[in-house]
């Protein structure tokens, strides 16, 4: 009885430490994020993500070079994993962050593909935590008129 | 003597009475026989065999005999097409989406079933106003919408998705219901407008359905594709008349001075099979509410609709003249504009001439000179020369041979390769080809798409670019609309950063969004992700931009893929989105 009780403590303990409050609206949470992205720029990615109210869901690798597309230059952070191409739209917004030194898109594929598709999962936070952050910007998924 | 005077008293009498009833009969008579009345046409016309619609007709017609509505209503819209009718069911309550019926409902909006009927003035061939019959088990009503009263609406006059816009779509798609009209001038500027160009005018492009079939009744999103064309002219100010004939200003209506985007709009609706003998429709036949009601007018002070906003409305065309009855839009019956050469026929056709020029110039020969192509750091690449001859009777008759012969191969760096040529006497640069080392996506770049486009401008007898892959994919790239490349040669500084697209750029968050969908969605798990997501977020930029990119199948043959980006309204409240959606076509 008494084992079962640190059991269930622990895993509360560690359930509460994982899960962030959600915002309300998720837009303008992460547009607050974009004017206030002095605050992180230059800094390791760990420092954002400690930071943020939402809990991150997947991870979306972007090498951008055509001639290395082993450097992933930017990546995509989404808070809702969608579970067809119906939802898909739900996965927007999302924050892109644009990394000082391109990373390994190799690896970081790798991950994704262990991970049921970019989970957010030990891995990816230890692959991403020591990168630093370059830029932040929204990606709306909105169309934009050409 | 008194009786002779009573019989002729009597026999005038009974003359005048017969006369009278001659001449009474007479006038009664003709016209009843030859012109139904106001109302027995109103009643009568345009009928179909439908129950539901038989019982609000019925009910109509109990109305107007207590309320005399019908003459009123013809003069002010003419009459209905009850065969048109268009319905939305009670049972919608569960969908939370944006509804463009929704506009002008004064009920909340799931408590009843609406009926839209479409009416068509005698003298004009468009849809000009919808009675909307709104019944519940204990009440039914009527209102009007008139195709003015988007004026009223709220209007964002660079934005697409306005209450005023999704107005005029809806009575577009009423008109393409009863008329089948797919084209229509915008001639009210405010509306449709984007990145401060004037619009010129709106295509239906398909009509989806996507059912989801509950009970016996079909679930239905109804959806309206699409294009919005607008006046564009950044590069030549051209003059004369449009497409259509008419004055256009400075714009000739001609592919350098306009611009166009695929847009959806989406509502939801329910439509009954008729299994369970019929809906619920008119069941309320016996409320009161505002049955009787006569059309709106322009000038009068009537309760505005739903969402009208004071501020932010349409200004233009209202302002100008306040009693304005006239849409802003006008059906549009084919005419050279809407005539276009099927791109899939023309990419298809650009795709036997590659198929061509590639067995024909011996490419996989002179790719087998360049060692180790699979793991080669650098890019190599050669020319394509092809050779003409000269009738030597007339100089000015020349015939392209099938003899072509290529150039030395050159190396270049790990990003990019300059191929240089020197043509002789008859002969010409027919293509290019240059690799892509492995550590890079496998099909062309930003930077390839551009090259192509300024060499095919200066030399004409130039078909396209073609590249060979590490992996061994291979592709080709080629001018499949001259005019809209030429258009996109002009957008290369805004376009291009070094040899990708710029991020910033319209062009570059299309590419980045693509690129996701197509690496998260379409090839998760594949072991080719990255350089199949690649090619597909490259075609789908390259749409409508006169490039079109090929790829070679298993049995040697170039096939071009072209994918269809789309605009659709998902969500709604802070989750509505405007998102693309892909089609991948001409397979």
């Amino acid at each position: 009885m008494k084992k079962t009780i640190i059991v269930l403590s622990f895993f509360l303990f560690t359930h509460v430490a994982t899960t962030k409050a959600q915002v309300p609206d998720t837009l303008a949470y992460l547009q607050n994020i974009v004017n206030n992205k002095s605050t992180y720029v230059g800094m390791p990615f760990s420092t954002l993500m400690n930071n943020l109210q939402i809990q991150i869901k997947f991870f979306s690798p972007f090498p951008s070079l055509p001639y290395d597309k082993t450097k992933e230059t930017s990546t995509d952070f989404g808070f809702y994993l969608s579970t067809s191409n119906e939802d898909y739209y739900l996965t927007y917004p999302r924050l892109e962050i644009y990394w000082q030194t391109p990373l390994n898109a190799n690896q970081s594929y790798i991950i994704w593909n262990n991970n049921n598709g970019g989970g957010w999962a030990a891995n990816a936070i230890a692959f991403y935590n020591s990168a630093i952050i370059a830029d932040i910007k929204i990606r709306s998924g909105t169309v934009a008129v050409e | 003597m008194k009786r002779k005077l009573k019989l002729l008293l009597a026999l005038t009498i009974l003359s005048i009475v017969l006369i009278l009833g001659y001449i009474s009969c007479r006038k009664t008579d003709i016209p009843s026989a030859t012109i139904p009345s106001i109302e027995s046409k109103f009643f009568t016309s345009h009928r179909s065999a439908d129950p539901v619609e038989k019982t609000i007709v019925d009910f109509l017609e109990r109305e107007n005999s207590k309320k005399y509505f019908v003459e009123k209503t013809v003069n002010q819209i003419g009459f209905p097409r009850w065969d048109k009718t268009v319905k939305r069911s009670n049972k919608a309550t569960s969908v939370a989406r944006p509804s463009i019926m929704s506009v002008g409902d004064n009920a909340p909006a799931n408590t009843c079933d609406v009926y839209y009927i479409p009416f068509v003035r005698d003298s004009q061939n468009y849809v000009n106003a919808s009675m909307v019959i709104k019944a519940s088990p204990t009440d039914t009503s009527i209102s009007y919408l008139c195709d003015w009263q988007y004026s009223q609406l709220q209007n964002n006059s660079n934005a697409l998705d306005d209450q005023a816009e999704n107005f005029a779509i809806f009575f577009m798609f009423l008109d393409n219901n009863v008329f089948g009209h797919t084209k229509f001038k915008i001639t009210d500027k405010s509306i449709f407008r984007a990145n401060n160009h004037d619009p010129r005018d709106i295509t239906l492009n398909a009509y989806t359905n996507s059912n989801n079939r509950i009970n016996t009744v079909n679930y239905v999103e109804s959806c309206q594709d699409v294009t919005i064309s607008w006046k564009d002219c950044p590069y030549a100010h051209c003059s004369g008349v449009d497409a259509n004939g008419n004055s256009d200003g400075s714009c000739d209506g001609c592919p350098l001075c306009t611009n166009s985007i695929t847009y959806t709009y989406c509502w939801w609706q329910w439509i009954d099979d008729g299994s369970n003998g019929g809906t619920s429709g008119g069941s309320g036949t016996g409320g009161t509410g505002n049955s009787g009601s006569t059309p709106p007018t322009p000038c009068n002070t009537s309760p505005p609709l739903v969402g009208q906003s004071v501020q932010n409305s349409v200004t233009t065309f209202s302002a100008a003249d306040p009693c304005n009855s006239n849409p802003g839009w006008t059906p549009i019956s084919g005419g050279p504009s809407s005539v276009s050469p099927d791109p899939c026929s023309t990419a298809n056709n650009i795709a036997k001439q590659l198929d061509t020029l590639y067995a024909n110039s011996n490419i996989d020969a002179k790719l087998s000179n360049i060692p180790n192509l699979a793991t080669l750091a650098i890019e190599n690449g050669f020319p394509i020369i092809q050779n003409f001859s000269i009738n030597p009777y007339n100089s000015k008759d020349t015939t392209f041979t099938n003899s072509y012969c290529q150039g030395n191969i050159q190396t270049g760096t790990d990003s990019n390769i300059n191929i240089s040529y020197s043509v002789g006497y008859l002969n010409v640069l027919a293509a290019t080809l240059h690799t892509h080392p492995s550590i890079g996506y496998a099909a062309q770049s930003a930077y390839d798409i551009y090259a192509l486009i300024e060499i095919s401008m200066q030399n004409s007898y130039y078909k396209g670019g073609f590249v060979a892959a590490a992996n061994g994919s291979k592709y080709a790239v080629a001018i499949t609309d001259k005019t809209l490349a030429a258009a996109f040669l002009n957008k290369k500084a805004n376009n291009l950063n070094g040899t990708k697209w710029n991020e910033n750029s319209a062009i570059g968050i299309a590419y980045n969004d693509a690129y996701k969908y197509y690496s998260e969605k379409v090839y998760n798990g594949n072991p080719n992700q990255i350089n199949l997501a690649y090619e597909m977020a490259m075609a789908t930029t390259l749409n409508n931009t006169g490039v079109t990119l090929f790829k070679q199948d298993t049995n040697g043959n170039f096939k071009p893929i072209v994918v269809n980006r789309t605009s659709t309204i998902k969500g709604s409240g802070i989750f509505k989105r405007t998102v693309a959606t892909y089609t991948q076509t001409c397979n």
